[in-house]
């Protein structure tokens, strides 16, 4: 009777991904990488100057 | 036996009502402590908003000169002070092992600070207020301040950055 009730129901997705060891050692590297490494470096490299207006308020013409 | 792969269809298998409970408890605690951090940001004043330039330790030093040479008032130790209108930019620079210049400011009033440092990286940490910011070479660091209480305030580097790091003290002086 158990196995019959095993074998109509499928597997849970998220059970498969659990249970390979492999594509969870790769999320972990690349969630991390990817949502720390990545988009702090994207922010990074988005960044303005200091506005030209307090500069020259500051330096005036130099 | 963990070392053994457990038996096939285990997750179909019904959870007991204690592990239910465990997990929910959980999941409780976990979701309160993720969303106190956005509480802590708008009540507890903690984390606060701010906004980055990126410069470099050069022309922060020559606009820093420049607002010293503009509103200097006189010296302590050495140190220049000033003392810069309420509602204007405020610029602090880190280098070792000084916080330049002291800075005298009115109670009540907001002033944008611009927090860098020149040589490598130092902590802008304001005594007895709980608040530290990290403050990086090349990156001008914008926060604004409005002095609450009257008295003087040191300003203590938390960051080690070498044999003098102790010594740097700079100070915030608040009048009426």
């Amino acid at each position: 009777m158990e196995e019959r009730k095993t074998e109509e129901r499928k597997t849970p997705f998220l059970q498969l991904v659990l249970d390979d060891f492999m594509l969870l050692l790769f999320l972990g590297v690349t969630i991390y990488a990817v949502s720390y490494l990545i988009w702090g470096l994207i922010e990074l490299a988005w960044l303005s100057p200091i506005p030209a207006e307090i500069k020259q308020e500051l330096l005036g013409g130099r | 036996m963990a070392l053994l792969p457990p038996e096939e269809g285990w997750y179909f298998k019904r959870v007991a009502k204690d592990e239910k409970m465990w997990i929910t408890l959980a999941l409780v605690v976990c979701l309160i402590l993720f969303f106190w951090m956005i509480v802590w940001h708008i009540y507890g004043k903690q984390n606060p908003s701010f906004t980055t330039y990126r410069t470099t330790p050069e022309e922060f030093n020559a606009l820093t000169m420049a607002f010293i040479e503009k509103y200097k008032v006189g010296e302590m130790n050495g140190i220049p002070v000033v003392e810069p209108p309420p509602n204007s930019d405020v610029f602090l620079v880190g280098k070792m092992w000084r916080w330049e210049p002291v800075l005298v400011l009115r109670k009540g009033q907001e002033y944008r600070f611009h927090i860098s440092s020149l040589d490598l990286l130092h902590g802008f940490s304001l005594q007895p207020v709980n608040m530290n910011f990290m403050v990086y070479p090349g990156y001008d660091y914008v926060l604004t301040f409005k002095p609450t209480s009257t008295g003087e305030f040191a300003i203590v580097c938390n960051e080690f950055c070498g044999i003098g790091h102790h010594m740097m003290i700079g100070k915030i002086i608040v009048k009426e």
